[in-house]
């Protein structure tokens, strides 16, 4: 079902492109690029590794593993409205509606072996405690081995080295299964990739302050977080390329939409994933989410003579990683560059790791003037959506920020 | 008397504490502190952290010369997170623990244990060398140690005769090192630690496992609901006094790591080499404990349990073994909603 | 030999007199109200006025529910779980699910052959697809709790309500009859919701139901629409229901009371 489903993708759009081979199209080649990824994850041509959220995969694609993080998959079970059914699975089987939909949207869809089996599994301590939990269960549920990448919270050198020493001993997991050893050269180019990649992320990020802003509420919807997978490829700098040069020729032209950016705002974390009319919304409000907080270069450049620290000290500079001083510090940051009006923090239902600490980044935005609307939802689970209250309230902060 | 350090994770080693020259004081989520903390954090965090936080924020708490949080979980980072708004002026430190268990974990843990005795040793300026340093921890672990022998040796009596009152006198001796010394712990140990009377008969045999279940009166109602407990896993007991092998390792912090990373089966701690293993540990020991039942107790909203829960529910099932899992604050005000289900619960085994 | 079953709900406190034979000699049922002492009393004194029968002849009594304990005259309290499978094997032989909706909460027991509970699983503690959710959502239609169950007939539209919260989805249904949904409708889309929630409980004492016969028990179980949404949602052709199911919990009490003077010999 799942192949078929990102095959219908992939042939909708390459049919959509062919007839613009000129046009920029940053969106849907960012589309076809992850459902290509979806599509050979559920092809099992390669070796396939179900990861964590912050694991390498540069590195990984490197070592010609075929990875993502399992919350993807929630994601878009949720964006494809087919969630519901797969919560359901989870919840029969014990999964408390307390958790984290992202988690239990997959878990339903490993328990009805809607997930293609993987050859390893990679789980990361970093963002969130439930994240490793549900990988544990992956790995318990296929009977397949599994590694931890332990992801201190204290940016030290004792921290980093840690890190930096389990990555060289995941490069000997993962060629322990896959028979192939790394190959430095490859390394190298992977890290290459990730550093243009990076530039260009930096470009797209510049632009996007621009005001009025050239991004429309969609564009750079969870960019960050699921770029990630692919930029230690080539492909990864093409669909860079494509988001910096569409923004770059909005500017040109002047389609910013500034009649629609009254009201500047900050996404927190991730964006709600089922369909729900919430960027029309703001867009009928004039409200403009200019910058998502994952949308953000947090790391030095790879050094390819010294990959493994230099990814170590990536992972651990992610927010989600950090306190929350250092995340409130990063946001406060983005906050300023944006010129901002208001924030709004989804609240995402069952996550401890942002959510918990709501009234923390309430604070430490409202230190900067910033106010911050807390929507309290369900990012994935869209079946006690209370659309009319969150309409309300959304209306409500426009209108205060107005 | 000493100076209290305050802590709230069971993997804070309490011998490090009293090396420094502290007493140790956990904080548990005892308190009728109004409820605040989802201000700081949010409402749908575990009760465990959130109520530790409103003792925080209303300064219902005694002098504390600093507090050691362990990032073993989201709840308990968040936790660290508000700690540092809700008392500014606190000393803090917060330890890095591996989710996995190998060799390169332990070795960092170890430099994590060891990073906290220095600063504890610094708090309370003691300038000593590395060597008087060691010399003190070790002396603190013998004690640990004896403690942690007798509470084991006595809580093993509990699943072959068990008598009125006993898990309760077991939790009020492990509560007394958490939250006074060891050293008071000890003697009291020392002196009743298995109770008087008779064998209780016709209760059903349960053995419980969760994150906190601290409060020695709940053991009490368990028993008034006809249910004898063989044996506990919580991390407020068997959990919370884990033994130190002291040969463990080259180094005495390596052994500390060692044994807290190898004995502290918090369900956030995981076996890489066996995934899952959670659940065969409790089946092993309602088994090893001759129960005829188990139940779960947890805290809401604890992530790792809420995800391990259905792989323990199927490997007891798979035994045969009859489970209640039960969700609640862990406070003796949480107990009342219960009842009716350990009542039914212990009904059904002695059918 | 005479024996009592007292079950002491939130909502109603019902009473059965048996005799040795497990005859029910008198049965009543009558809204707990604020003051269950009161209530307690009036029970009893409504079974045996109806039997004739004297306090003193009664050999034991067993009660039930969650106000078990404050019954002063009792010979032991047992809770309604084993009681309702009690009352059960009695009344529908051969019931391996049992259902219970009661005012505060529900339950789903799985019985073995002999109707021993072999796992139960109640909600949380909050009043959704309970029967005091019920009355809330029958006050919201302005319908009488009784006519609740029959509303559904001849609905055709397959509104689901969202909200299972007691609080919001007493806003939701007010908020579509203000958009014009029918009484029936909504009424129907009330017990697929039940059904559903009702359902899920189920699963978590026996993920696979086939083949099991399944009742319901509780004052729930006279709402014909519930019953019949929770048999389609379970995908099986029928919940079986006893007569009288209010009185289960009670009589499995008295079933346990006769029981245990049995055994004591």
């Amino acid at each position: 079902m799942m192949y078929e489903h990102f095959d219908n993708i992939v042939k909708g759009i390459t049919e959509k492109l062919n007839h613009d081979p000129d046009g920029i199209n940053a969106r849907k080649k960012y589309v076809l690029a992850i459902s290509k990824l979806g599509k050979k994850l559920y092809s099992r041509d390669e070796n396939i590794a179900w990861c964590g959220v912050t694991a390498p995969f540069d590195l990984l694609s490197a070592m010609g593993v075929t990875s993502c993080f399992v919350e993807f998959v929630g994601a878009m079970l949720s964006s494809t409205d087919t969630a519901g059914f797969f919560l359901e699975k989870a919840e029969d089987a014990g999964f408390a509606t307390d958790s984290c939909a992202y988690h239990r949207a997959v878990m339903g869809a490993v328990l009805e072996n809607a997930m293609p089996e993987p050859d390893f599994i990679i789980g990361t301590s970093s963002p969130c405690t439930a994240g490793l939990a549900i990988v544990e269960n992956f790995a318990h549920q296929y009977k397949k081995d599994f590694f931890i990448l332990n992801v201190p919270q204290n940016y030290t050198k004792d921290a980093v080295k840690y890190l930096a020493t389990q990555l060289e001993e995941m490069t000997r997991f993962v060629s322990d299964h896959t028979k192939r050893p790394l190959s430095k050269q490859r390394l190298s180019f992977a890290l290459e990739n990730f550093n243009t990649s990076t530039s260009l992320l930096k470009e797209i990020y510049d632009l996007a302050r621009t005001k009025p802003s050239p991004v429309d509420n969609k564009f750079l919807k969870d960019f960050g977080t699921v770029v990630a997978l692919l930029m230690g490829t080539k492909q990864g700098i093409d669909i860079c390329r494509a988001f910096k040069d569409e923004l770059a020729r909005r500017i040109k032209k002047g389609l910013h939409h500034a009649s629609k950016e009254k009201i500047r705002l900050m996404w927190i974390q991730n964006r709600i994933q089922y369909p729900f009319p919430i960027n029309e919304m703001l867009d009928d409000l004039g409200a403009k989410i200019v910058v998502d907080e994952l949308n953000n270069v947090t790391w030095e450049p790879m050094d390819p003579d010294n990959p493994f620290e230099s990814i170590a000290k990536r992972m651990i500079s992610i927010p989600f990683s950090m306190g929350t001083a250092e995340r409130i510090r990063q946001m406060q940051n983005l906050a300023k560059a944006y010129r901002i009006d208001g924030a709004i923090n989804p609240c995402h239902w069952g996550c401890r790791q942002g959510t918990g600490a709501r009234g923390l980044i309430s604070k430490g935005l409202k230190d900067i003037n910033v106010p911050v609307l807390n929507l309290e939802i369900d990012c994935v689970d869209s079946r006690n959506l209370a659309k009319g209250q969150i309409e309300t309230r959304v209306e409500a902060f426009i209108e205060m920020l107005s | 008397m000493n100076k209290k350090i305050g802590f709230t994770c069971a993997y804070t080693p309490v011998p490090l504490i009293e090396a420094a020259g502290f007493s140790p004081f956990r904080v548990f989520p005892e308190s009728k502190a109004p409820d605040l903390s989802g201000n700081l954090l949010h409402d749908n965090l575990c009760p465990h952290v959130k109520k530790v936080l409103d003792r925080a924020i209303a300064g219902d708490l005694p002098d504390l010369e600093g507090m050691v949080f362990i990032n073993s979980c989201d709840s308990m980072r968040r936790l660290s997170d508000a700690w540092h708004e809700a008392r500014p002026d606190d000393k803090i430190i917060f330890l890095d623990l591996p989710s996995g268990i190998n060799s390169l974990s332990l070795d960092f843990l170890s430099k994590e244990y060891k990073r906290l005795t220095e600063t504890l040793f610094k708090w309370n300026n003691k300038t000593c060398s590395s060597k008087e340093m060691t010399a003190r921890v070790n002396n603190r672990i013998d004690t640990w140690n004896l403690l942690a022998a007798l509470v084991k040796k006595s809580s093993g009596k509990m699943s072959k005769a068990y008598t009125k009152g006993h898990a309760s006198l077991i939790q009020e001796i492990i509560n007394t090192a958490a939250t006074k010394s060891v050293d008071k712990a000890l003697l009291m140990a020392q002196n009743k630690i298995d109770p008087q009377g008779d064998a209780r008969q016709g209760a059903a045999p349960v053995f419980l496992f969760g994150n906190l279940l601290f409060d020695p009166k709940v053991y009490d109602l368990f028993e008034e609901w006809n249910i004898n407990v063989t044996g506990n896993d919580f991390c407020t007991s068997s959990r919370f006094i884990t033994p130190v092998d002291k040969n463990a390792c080259d180094n005495i912090f390596k052994s500390i790591a060692a044994s807290y990373l190898n004995n502290t089966s918090c369900a956030r701690t995981m076996d890489t080499s066996k995934p899952g293993s959670i659940a065969m540990n409790i089946v092993q020991q309602a088994k090893e404990t001759n129960a005829k039942g188990v139940i779960g107790f947890t805290l809401k909203f604890c992530d790792p349990y809420l995800a391990r829960i259905p792989m323990i529910r199927k490997a007891l099932q798979k035994e045969s073994i009859p489970f209640l899992m039960l969700e609640g604050d862990c406070t003796m005000g949480c107990m009342g909603q219960q009842q009716t289900r350990i009542e039914a619960f212990a009904e059904m085994l002695e059918v | 030999m005479i024996f009592l079953g007292i079950d002491i709900g939130s909502l109603s406190c019902d009473a059965v007199l048996i005799d040795e034979k497990k005859n029910i000699l008198s049965s009543s049922v009558i809204p707990t109200g604020v003051n269950n002492m009161e209530a307690i009393a009036r029970v009893k004194k409504n079974v045996l006025d109806a039997s004739g029968i004297m306090e003193k002849d009664i050999s034991s009594i067993i009660s039930t529910g969650y106000g078990r304990t404050r019954v002063k005259e009792r010979n032991g309290a047992v809770t309604e779980i084993t009681c309702h499978a009690k009352g059960i094997k009695h009344m529908i032989p051969g019931t391996r699910i049992l259902i219970d909706i009661g005012g505060q909460d529900s339950k789903a027991m799985r019985l073995d052959p002999d109707g021993n509970v072999v796992d139960f699983a109640m909600n949380d503690k909050c009043a959704a697809g309970t029967g005091r959710f019920l009355e809330a959502m029958a006050r919201a239609l302005e319908v009488d709790i009784n006519e609740l169950g029959q509303l559904d007939k001849g609905a055709t539209s397959d509104l689901v309500l969202s909200s299972m919260c007691t609080v919001f989805a007493e806003s939701e249904v007010v908020s579509l009859i203000a958009g014009g949904t029918g009484q029936k409708e909504i009424a129907k889309g009330l017990n697929r919701a039940i059904a559903a929630r009702t359902n899920s409980l189920v699963k978590r004492v026996a993920q696979d139901i086939s083949g099991l016969p399944v009742a319901m028990s509780g004052g729930v179980a006279r709402n014909k629409g519930v019953v019949k949404a929770i048999a389609r949602s379970m995908n099986i052709d029928k919940v079986h229901t006893p007569e009288t199911p209010d009185i289960t919990g009670a009589l499995g009490a008295a079933i346990i009371a006769l029981e245990k003077t049995l055994q004591k010999g």
